[in-house]
């Protein structure tokens, strides 16, 4: 007998796999979702007290294929003959060599497919919290702070979407999948940061989000181990996660990072992330924040002279960003001034944008406040 | 059609912080006030002038140069599409310029038949 907190693990795990299976067998992404949702509740009810079935994804697929060929049955005499397609031993792709539907693959196939180019960008989160990450309307609701029913009909609206851009269930080819590769990344990291930082919803809802945006990444890293921006993002979320139990007191209050405890830092994880880190600009860029907080802004300062002029350039605001921030504390005020202007000039977001001026506002009116007696 | 003009850095570069705080307020307010009314049919903020493109054509071929076409202080920064009149759009109009000091332009944005 298992506790429900390993049913739940397991079925997290098991279902964007079990979903990624029925849908390259039948096609129809929304209903195989909806029998995957069967499926799951069927465990759900079943496991805590039968206990796990000796091979759970192959359970799991079995009994989703069946809700799923049940729904075409009660539906229409064109639904029963696309169901006697679909069961056509013949007309089946082969399962992987073990017999188990479902390799890591497929998970990170449909992660590509919820990022179809066809969908707005919260539509594209919302899908891949729903169908990889396995979470429920209702969850996905609380993360947004909107209404279960706007998230409801934004899913069922993306999936109209897939189906009607005759999108497939297959591995992007290389081209397809250098240009999702992007909106992929930028999905896992709102994942995590929404689970690392959302403001609402239960702490466990949090934690199950950063551990799922880490898993998905590390799958996409095992699947382009050359890609160091996504070797970054995965070092970015391990560093940030291995502080978790230090960001927060007893009572749930954020601990600023120069008040955390270290002892309380995951070390394993630490480690993983800095063996990550090759030298990408992105990872020079957090080093010298992490540096300057222990050795001073100078040191920071240093580090941050060792990026080339084109590293600089792709980091684009950032870079003056943080440059900005170090001459500040360093008491250089003209120039950190004028790298908050650059930062401000070069970003795209508004909230930034604003955030910078100010910076460089505030700055001035020290240096007038300083110049004049 | 209500447009602004320039690189907000250099509207920003010299102001104070609670300058920058007010002229963001005035500007959401109104914003909000357009929306609410129904007004606001679109509005939009662009990216700094100097991070524009201008496409040229160089021996007979289109080539991309960085920065803008015009003058920075020339530049569109920003605008609002409203439905209203020409008054109320002046009205709008004349709030931001009293807060700001920068001149804005107002346009009618030319009618064009429903198309099938």
């Amino acid at each position: 007998v298992n506790t429900a907190r390993e049913v739940e693990d397991l079925l997290r795990e098991d279902a964007p796999r079990v979903l990624a299976a029925l849908v390259r067998r039948y096609g129809q992404f929304d209903a195989c979702e909806d029998a995957v949702q069967e499926a799951l509740l069927a465990a759900y009810r079943q496991w805590p007290d039968g206990g796990v079935p000796r091979r759970p994804r192959a359970w799991l697929t079995m009994v989703a294929a069946r809700a799923l060929i049940d729904g075409w049955r009660a539906d229409s005499a064109r639904r029963r003959r696309e169901a006697r397609a679909a069961l056509d031993p013949a007309a089946r792709t082969p399962t992987s060599a073990t017999g188990e539907p479902g390799e890591p693959g497929d998970t990170l196939t449909l992660l590509f497919l919820c990022c179809h180019p066809a969908l707005s960008p919260p539509s594209q989160l919302a899908l891949t919290l729903r169908a990889v990450g396995g979470l429920t309307t209702a969850q996905i609701a609380a993360g947004f702070l909107v209404p279960d029913a706007a998230i409801a009909k934004r899913i069922s609206r993306a999936k109209e979407r897939i189906r009607a851009a005759g999108a497939r269930f297959e591995p992007p080819d290389p081209a397809q999948r250098d240009d999702r590769l992007g909106v992929v990344r930028h999905v896992l990291y709102l994942m995590f940061t929404e689970g690392h930082t959302a403001s609402a919803g239960p702490l466990l809802h949090r934690v199950d989000l950063t551990t799922e945006a880490i898993r998905l990444t590390r799958l996409l890293h095992c699947l382009l181990p050359g890609d160091t921006e996504t070797a970054g993002l995965l070092a970015l979320m391990l560093l940030t996660d291995a502080r978790r139990a230090a960001r927060t007191d007893p009572d749930g209050s954020i601990v600023p990072l120069a008040d955390q405890d270290r002892t309380r830092w995951e070390t394993t994880r630490i480690a993983e992330g800095q063996a990550l880190l090759t030298h990408t600009p992105m990872v020079t860029l957090s080093r010298a924040v992490a540096v300057a907080m222990v050795h001073g802004p100078t040191a920071g300062l240093a580090l941050l002279g060792t990026l080339d002029a084109a590293d600089r350039a792709a980091q684009g605001h950032r870079f003056d960003a943080v440059r900005a921030h170090l001459l500040e504390q360093a008491g250089d005020l003209d120039p950190a001034r004028a790298a908050f202007l650059q930062a401000a000039r070069a970003t795209a977001s508004q909230p930034e944008q604003r955030y910078l001026y100010r910076k460089a506002a505030g700055l001035t009116t020290l240096g007038a406040r300083g110049g004049q007696p | 059609m209500i447009m602004m003009f320039g690189g907000v850095g250099d509207a920003m570069a010299g102001r104070s912080p609670e300058w920058i705080t007010g002229f963001h307020e005035l500007i959401m307010k109104l914003d909000a006030d357009l929306r609410e009314s129904g007004e606001l049919v679109d509005s939009q903020k662009l990216m700094d002038p100097g991070r524009a493109r201008t496409i040229r054509l160089v021996d007979g071929a289109p080539v991309p140069t960085d920065g803008p076409f015009a003058e920075v202080k020339e530049s569109l920064a920003g605008y609002w599409i409203i439905e209203a009149s020409e008054d109320r759009a002046i009205d709008v109009t004349a709030q931001v310029v009293g807060y700001s000091g920068f001149p804005m332009e107002v346009r009618r944005i030319m009618d064009e038949p429903p198309q099938e």
